[in-house]
């Protein structure tokens, strides 16, 4: 898969998508209501693109995957993120044009900004980043191709890649040119464009003075993580909150090798920090909690059985062939026609009935015995939850451990139904060392100058960070599980644990 | 595991290798044992030989501000496998230990040693972060 075919695949998915879709004549803005931020406000042009398949789509993709399998109320999705994101956007963008450089913030560019922030995660399918880590494992060339493009900033992401070539595609340019016919008095809409859109989504302007509008969409402190992070925290239930209007009241923009970034200033500080303990919360509590990693494992367990038993499959997207398969695959799909498919159908039903694979080992420095050797050992070992190559060596490290089992135990357990799991350490520093922060005139420091995120997210990962063995069956084969996984992970990496890496074995 | 399942899984896992153990070793071999800690200077030489070597070196991005989450990611794992130490406060050095530096050499990947001469040649542009 090149970036040519991805291109072509994208393109047929938008004009299959936008079809048949009319464009309603809206004649009033209209007001919706969420549940985080109250009431928020869109004009008939926004109206008439939120109401596109291409975006109402993603009324069906949760915000954060199967977490709601964890904390029941978790039920938001990308839709009403987007829409705040659109929202957030304009509030950054209008208020720095009273900040103390009043950078000039064109009408025209809001309204880019807008249509940004609601289009900014249309590249994102079922189950939101798990599916786009599945295609990045699969296609690595493809991803390899993205970063080395002119048409894409490097550090792009395979989902904002994927919105930005929905956006770049010749039916969206259509829908928006037919928009901004239907609702050319709306000032300044005549002059938005898809290319724009697009490299505010990858985070980048054309010109270089307005570095900052694109780092208010893709930036270290953007509307769409200042979106996410309270919208994460008010759906789980997490006591975690960011100040955003603070943060709102103390922007303006910095100057730095020829680019003007956006910027805040030194007041807001804490509340810079107070972003970072949220997302770091969210870490602990959501993203890195166990059974949520768990659901993860079982859904690219039955996307992997799908893909290797291609040929006996009904719907064919099931085995992600290609990239659009993400979005034609619903949630909502995902379990209603895995269900019929027999090669995935046991899978499906595990998830829909909650039956989880359990932890057969945990994994962290505590677990190990106490030893110089171990702690070196580890530390070692921890070289894979930042490795590329950590799929590949999971799925070695599976295969190794279901041929170490006892012969009963293999014929009743399927190599499939042993997990390891290496999760990723948060990443802060991105943030913290991307952040201006103004301490005078022209005078700008990184975030990380006022908050060592380093040693903090070094403290995460030899204290929290921890890794997992899963497993199917009961409790006797869970045990035969941990005993061949601590075999391979003695005789492979040296790790000795203690009693404790099995205290989930009840 | 029987010894020949282990070495079976070893070369296996020999048999690839990542820039993680690229960067690795070349320092190791840089001669160096105190490296700079600006951060600019290390993702500006990173990035030119990303450039000339991008199969040796594949999976490193950076932003447009200079950023790299995978260069973090690689002293993260080397201070926390204590290969690289960052024991002054401001980060103005980085210490890599000659029995680190050794020991790394030994643990290369197999499929790395046929890559000698393009390892030397990122070890002798890693030199210029010498600390001074």
């Amino acid at each position: 898969m090149d970036l040519a075919e991805a291109t072509r695949d994208v393109n047929e998915y938008v004009a299959e998508a936008l079809g048949g879709y009319v464009i309603p004549r809206v004649a009033e803005p209209k007001v919706v209501r969420d549940a985080v931020y109250g009431f928020q406000r869109f004009h008939p042009h926004e109206i008439a693109i939120i109401d596109s398949p291409i975006v109402q789509r993603l009324r069906g993709v949760h915000q954060t995957a199967l977490s709601y399998l964890v904390y029941p109320s978790a039920n938001h999705t990308r839709f009403e993120h987007s829409v705040g994101v659109a929202t957030k956007a304009e509030q950054l963008a209008v208020a720095l044009r009273s900040a103390p450089s009043k950078p000039d913030v064109s009408d025209k560019r809001v309204l880019e900004l807008r249509i940004a922030g609601l289009m900014h995660d249309v590249g994102h399918g079922l189950f939101s980043h798990l599916t786009e880590s599945i295609l990045a494992q699969r296609y690595p060339a493809l991803l390899d191709e993205i970063k080395g493009s002119d048409d894409f900033p490097e550090k792009t992401h395979l989902g904002e890649a994927l919105s930005a070539l929905v956006v770049r595609s010749p039916a969206f340019r259509t829908l928006l040119s037919d928009v901004q016919e239907v609702y050319r008095t709306q000032e300044g809409l005549r002059d938005v464009s898809a290319d724009g859109i697009a490299e505010l989504i990858l985070g980048r302007t054309d010109d270089a003075d307005e570095q900052y509008l694109a780092d208010i969409i893709s930036g270290p402190f953007d509307a769409d993580k200042l979106d996410y992070l309270g919208r994460d925290c008010h759906f789980t239930g997490i006591r975690a909150e960011v100040d955003w209007e603070r943060i709102t009241h103390a922007l303006d923009v910095h100057e730095r090798d020829g680019r003007r970034y956006l910027a805040v200033l030194q007041p807001a500080v804490p509340h810079l920090e107070q972003i970072l303990f949220s997302k770091m919360m969210l870490y602990s509590a959501v993203y890195h909690h166990h059974k949520i990693r768990t659901l993860e494992q079982m859904v690219e367990t039955t996307l992997e059985v799908a893909r290797e038993r291609s040929a006996e499959l009904q719907e064919q997207a099931f085995a992600l062939g290609r990239p659009s398969d993400i979005w034609r695959l619903s949630e909502a799909s995902f379990f209603v026609m895995g269900e019929k498919e027999p090669v995935i159908s046991d899978h499906i039903r595990a998830i829909l009935d909650r039956r989880l694979m359990q932890r057969a080992l945990v994994l962290n420095i505590t677990t190990m015995k106490k030893k110089q050797e171990n702690v070196e050992s580890y530390r070692q070992f921890q070289k894979l939850f930042a490795d590329p190559r950590a799929p590949a060596t999971a799925r070695r490290l599976e295969r190794a451990t279901h041929d170490e089992l006892a012969s009963s135990q293999r014929d009743a357990l399927a190599p499939h139904e042993i997990r390891f799991d290496f999760p990723r350490s948060p990443s802060l520093s991105d943030d913290a060392e991307q952040c201006n922060v103004l301490v005078g005139p022209g005078d700008a420091r990184t975030l990380e100058a006022f908050f060592p995120t380093e040693d903090w997210v070094a403290s995460y990962a030899d204290n929290k960070l921890t890794c997992h063995v899963f497993s199917g069956g009961d409790l006797a084969t869970r045990r035969g599980v941990a005993d061949a996984a601590e075999c391979v992970l003695s005789d492979l990496y040296h790790l000795e644990l203690d009693e404790t890496a099995r205290r989930a074995l009840k | 595991m029987s010894e020949r399942a282990i070495e079976q899984l070893r070369r296996e896992m020999a048999t690839q290798y990542s820039y993680l153990d690229v960067l690795a070793l070349a320092l190791a071999k840089s001669g160096v044992t105190a490296f700079t800690g600006d951060s600019k200077r290390w993702s500006e030489i990173v990035q030119e030989v990303r450039s000339k070597y991008p199969g040796l070196l594949a999976g490193i991005w950076f932003s447009e501000r200079g950023y790299s989450e995978q260069l973090e990611d690689f002293f993260r794992v080397m201070a926390r496998a204590g290969a690289l130490s960052f024991a002054n406060p401001r980060y103005e050095r980085i210490d890599m230990p000659r029995e680190a530096a050794e020991r790394i050499v030994e643990g290369a990947p197999d499929a790395l040693r046929e890559q000698e001469e393009s390892i030397l040649d990122i070890a002798s542009r890693l030199a210029d972060l010498e600390y001074v």
